[in-house]
């Protein structure tokens, strides 16, 4: 930066370590004025996301022509290709379940997953091994799903459908959903496949999140912890975790968000069934993955493209939801739990 | 590690350091260090920044370690006892030998739950718990201030009163010796004088070893201070000796302010 920063500009410091000093009068900042061009510029600068997606969303709404919810929650039949389109209603049930099936079950295992893997980095390995780790997990996150999608589908899905899932079957069969007859088991791709493709492109996200949360976690707070007597775990347990509880949500928040809107990789290996899935073993499909894999048909049939942008539609609120719980979670890692600061009464 | 009764106060030195030396990998921090800490008393350490000062304290309760790439040589004895012994266990040496840091930070829970963190880590039964929360608190003279209010948060509290609220924690697991680490450093002179009247009642319990940049304050409540400087320990003696007629020159321009 080789312009002074004019005091006005300055962000208040978090927090002075020294004595808890009286802040400094508001009005000084007054007169000094940023210069108002670059000001004017750069409001509507900040703006732009927003007004985008505001564009998008309208542009969305648009385009579904107000048949909003023209799809029927509980169009228990979706006709595949359906032979009066004009008069078919469409249901997004099933489709919210395939979701809530793989995203949910996929960000639980995701998040395990990465708490331990965190944990691991934070406390118990070596810094050169952490490193080593960190770059791998971050590796994932570069990988394209489609390549996720064409490797569970050549490789994954031929091993599921020979050893994972009849094995599954054997031990797991008295379990709802984990069980039923063999003829369950059919290609490998399905539920299973996509679970566990969607967790390993989730990871990458939960785990980096969390992973900083725990960072952040001041070294006075863990030491204080460890000069009390706690065993490393005990400060994981008691302290660290307790301290970092809000970035760690937010990482799950941000993970489900990922989640729910993965379509190619999933278009590949889950199935694509439309039926409420009888077991773990059973192909599905998801609302993101539905919308990428009727898009063509959709050209023959308006009431069908208007049925798939709302769903997409759906699919964006309910994402723009998420992230924005998990950065609220997130943005507090950085402002708030930092215990100490001294002085706030 | 389940070390001897109290016995009387006697020659006898609480803690014993021997030949310690802290290298780090491209320094030496601390070097050969040797010196004798008593029960029932005041020991400062001073000197300039950077000296070792807080690594020495750290190195009494196998703090050190923590961070890693250290080195630590030499001898610690608790009561006879080797803490550096690799059959002992570090988390019992740090119930014995408590530490308050610079920085106050009291973990984000109660009041109550922050004095109880260690005796919860011990599995102690609640009645018990109850008793020693409340101690404690009255020892570090916030169970009077706050009232018995002690369900808030431990983040609640001014500066002055965390940090006490940190000694108070500390002595719950009751330790026979307590490192302070500048433990002012952060407070305003009003709260340093609560933590100061504090550390001189606390010596007719406790060990206490304290660092501190400020030599007034070494003058104040040590009976002994040690002058440390790049690592080695120049000078320890009685503290009025040590300000009013030093053996080494060298403590003498620090003492004097000639450099610091």
């Amino acid at each position: 930066m080789d312009e002074p920063i004019s005091p006005g500009d300055r962000p208040a410091m978090g927090r002075s370590p020294g004595i808890s000093e009286p802040a400094p009068p508001a009005a000084p900042s007054a007169p000094v004025r940023a210069p108002s061009l670059r000001r004017w510029l750069a409001s509507p600068l900040a703006l732009a996301p927003l007004i985008l997606l505001g564009l998008v969303v309208a542009v969305l709404a648009i385009a579904s022509e107000g048949q909003y919810f023209g799809l029927s929650f509980w169009g228990p039949v979706w006709e595949f290709i359906p032979t009066d389109p004009a008069g078919s209603t469409y249901g997004i049930a099933l489709f919210a379940l395939g979701t809530a099936i793989t995203a949910g079950i996929a960000l639980i295992l995701a998040s395990g997953l990465s708490l331990a893997i965190a944990i691991a980095l934070t406390t118990y390995l070596p810094p050169r091994t952490g490193r080593i780790l960190t770059t791998l997990t971050d590796l994932l996150a570069g990988i394209p799903s489609v390549v996720y999608g064409i490797w569970g589908f050549v490789v994954l899905a031929p091993y599921f459908a020979s050893t994972v899932e009849p094995n599954l079957r054997n031990a797991l069969g008295w379990l709802p959903g984990f069980g039923g007859p063999e003829s369950a088991i059919g290609g490998g791709t399905g539920l299973l496949l996509g679970i566990f493709i969607l967790t390993l492109m989730v990871i990458p996200l939960t785990t980096a999140v969390m992973r900083e949360s725990l960072r952040s976690v001041p070294r006075d707070v863990v030491e204080a912890g460890l000069a009390l007597g706690a065993t490393p775990w005990e400060v994981v347990r008691r302290v660290r975790l307790r301290v970092a509880r809000r970035g760690l949500w937010g990482a799950v928040f941000l993970g489900f968000g990922r989640a729910i809107g993965e379509s190619v990789a999933l278009a590949m290996v889950l199935g694509n069934t439309i039926q409420y899935p009888p077991s773990i073993y059973g192909g599905s499909y998801t609302i993101a993955s539905f919308i990428f894999t009727q898009l063509d048909s959709a050209f023959f049939y308006p009431e069908l493209l208007r049925a798939l942008v709302e769903f997409a539609l759906v699919i964006l609120l309910i994402t723009i939801a998420f992230n924005l719980l998990g950065q609220r979670a997130v943005s507090g890692v950085r402002t708030r739990t930092v215990p100490g600061a001294g002085g706030r009464a | 590690m389940t070390g001897p009764e109290p016995g009387p106060v006697g020659p006898e030195p609480i803690l014993s350091v021997r030949h310690l030396s802290v290298r780090a990998p491209n320094r030496t921090i601390l070097d050969d260090v040797s010196l004798d800490f008593c029960d029932r008393e005041v020991a400062a350490i001073i000197g300039p920044s950077g000296c070792g000062k807080t690594t020495l304290v750290r190195s009494l309760n196998r703090m050190t370690e923590v961070a890693p790439g250290v080195r630590i040589e030499g001898s610690v004895r608790y009561r006879g006892e080797e803490i550096y012994d690799p059959r002992v266990n570090p988390v019992l040496v740090r119930q014995r030998i408590g530490m308050v840091f610079q920085r106050p930070v009291p973990f984000p829970l109660s009041i109550y739950e922050n004095v109880a963190f260690g005796l919860r880590l011990q599995g102690i039964e609640e009645a018990e718990v109850d008793r020693t929360v409340r101690r404690s608190l009255e020892q570090a003279g916030l169970w009077k201030e706050l009232d018995g209010d002690v369900e808030r948060s431990g983040l609640t509290l001014s500066g002055g009163q965390q940090q006490r609220l940190c000694i108070a924690r500390a002595l719950a697991v009751k330790p026979r010796v307590l490192l302070l680490d500048e433990p002012a450093a952060s407070l305003d002179p009003t709260a340093t004088q609560r933590i100061e009247e504090l550390i001189f009642d606390l010596r007719k319990e406790y060990a206490v070893i304290i660092v501190t940049h400020n030599m007034q304050q070494a003058a104040r409540i040590a009976n002994r201070t040690a002058f440390l400087y790049q690592g080695r320990l120049i000078e320890y003696s009685d503290t009025h000796q040590l300000f009013e007629n030093p053996r080494e020159k060298l403590t003498e321009s620090y003492v004097t302010g000639r450099f610091g």
